[in-house]
């Protein structure tokens, strides 16, 4: 019963902390232009769930999440969850073996997930407005975006020591 | 149980994942087809998720919001000598401004009157806050706490100050999407003053939106300002945007006139029905600037009768 319990709070603590990210990024903070890209907090928490708890946030999940991103943000609608769900799919190879390692070896696996995140939803966002998108300012994103990955990865440590959250297993 | 695919052997639960992964994929697909057809279907999901997004959003902003504000005010404050006596200049100026400004609508509004002229749309304006803005390189768009209930309407235009920033293109209950100026998907038909040149503002997710098809190429300099023109009937007209600022390329830059980076408040322009005005009849021009229409008494006795 008691691993039950534990079941649902990783779920609630999946859902929570990927949907808090979401809104995050999108807090107006009134400062510097608007065109200055915040970084997506979303993408480093769906990859943080994805590497330390792929039982929880599977595919389904993540696409999930990618369309709630794309909704709150205002993005075309598809864009950065079919990004998403492309990089998923085809980084899932690497991250049984970044689970175990330290955080810098997670921090670089982390960056050729945002790299290719990214790269995706320009291209799907320049196929949309079927003109090219400005490239400088995605780069500017995806750096930021990958620059926050450590303070991510810290602060959701401490997610997961909230009620010794089960390691579920890996189902692809 | 073992099942072979393409030569591999692989489990049946590894079958079903590559089963979920492939239909999640073509989901995906479709969703991403139907969000960049602009497909109505999804009009109800994107009007869902702003009601519940934006006030969730204004909530996590408040403490920011109180920094700032802490910020701006001890800033503020170390300047209140200067920024009363400019005020107190500024307050003159107006003051005589606004004379002539009325004189001038009432001379307006008795011409009006004598050519049977039907007044265009006249504007009301509501306010609402900034709760959140889209921040990315892919999309330039703000979130407002004012919807459906307030009176807003696809396509409100939305200003700052005294410029359009730009308009209403989804809608909530109490929130609404304003895509801005700058965006890839803004295109809004403009005149460039002086010289009357008609153009097409184009947002391309920079800060500085360019201008095509102009009536008059090579015509346009740095300085002239940028006026919406009413064609297409979404943005009324005369309202500034910006200045021309550079030509690259020979394509020509606008320096908008909103500080975008400083949006904390913007206003909504409502409007209102049409006034018609007969040879009878005289408008009142109040001195908060409304305009109503009376029709005077009958001088001649008799004449009802």
């Amino acid at each position: 019963m008691k691993a039950f319990w534990l079941s649902v709070l990783t779920v609630v603590l999946v859902l929570v902390t990927c949907i808090g990210a979401i809104l995050l990024s999108h807090v107006a903070l009134g400062v510097g232009p608007v065109s200055t890209p915040w970084p997506r907090l979303g993408v480093g928490v769906v990859f943080f769930w994805r590497l330390h708890r792929p039982g929880t946030m599977t595919v389904p999940l993540v696409f999930v999440m990618g369309l709630v991103q794309d909704l709150v943000l205002g993005d075309i609608p598809g864009a950065g969850a079919l990004s998403l769900v492309i990089a998923v799919l085809v980084l899932d190879r690497m991250m049984p073996m970044l689970r175990t390692m330290p955080l810098p070896w997670r921090w670089a696996g982390f960056g050729a997930f945002a790299v290719m995140v990214f790269a995706l939803e320009w291209v799907l966002t320049s196929g949309a407005h079927l003109s090219f998108q400005p490239l400088d300012l995605v780069l500017v994103q995806g750096a930021t975006t990958f620059l926050t990955y450590p303070l991510i990865s810290i602060s959701m440590r401490q997610v997961l020591r909230i009620g010794r959250t089960p390691r579920r297993g890996f189902q692809g | 149980m073992d099942y072979r695919i393409l030569g591999d052997r692989i489990g049946l639960r590894r079958l079903i994942g590559r089963g979920v992964g492939v239909g999640v994929l073509l989901a995906a697909i479709a969703v991403y087809i139907l969000g960049a057809t602009s497909d109505p279907r999804l009009r109800a999901l994107k009007e869902l998720v702003l009601d519940i997004s934006a006030p969730a959003t204004g909530m996590l902003g408040a403490p920011v919001r109180m920094v700032r504000q802490g910020m701006d005010d001890a800033g503020e404050f170390l300047d209140m000598a200067a920024y009363n006596r400019q005020l107190r200049e500024d307050i003159v100026g107006l003051s005589r401004w606004r004379e002539v400004a009325l004189r001038l609508e009432a001379e307006n509004a008795q011409l009006r009157a004598l050519n049977k002229v039907t007044l265009a749309p006249r504007f009301d304006y509501i306010t609402a806050q900034v709760v959140g803005n889209s921040g990315g390189a892919f999309t330039q768009s703000i979130t407002i706490n004012a919807g459906r209930a307030q009176g807003v309407r696809p396509g409100t235009v939305v200003m700052d100050g005294t410029s359009a920033i730009g308009r209403v293109v989804a809608l909530g209950t109490n929130a609404a999407r304003v895509v801005l100026v700058t965006d890839a998907s803004s295109r809004i038909p403009v005149v460039l003053k002086p010289g009357d040149i008609r153009a097409l503002l184009i947002g391309d997710n920079t800060g500085r939106p360019k201008l095509q098809f102009l009536s008059k190429p090579g015509r346009a300099t740095k300085g002239q300002r940028v006026l919406t023109s009413n064609h297409g009937g979404i943005f009324p007209k005369g309202l500034p945007l910006g200045t021309v600022e550079a030509m690259v390329d020979n394509v020509v830059h606008v320096a908008p006139s909103a500080d975008f980076g400083r949006l904390e408040f913007v206003r909504l322009v409502i409007e209102r029905v049409d006034l018609t005005i007969d040879s009878d009849a005289v408008l009142i021009v109040r001195a908060d600037g409304r305009v109503e229409q009376e029709r005077p008494e009958r001088a001649v006795a008799g004449e009802d009768e």
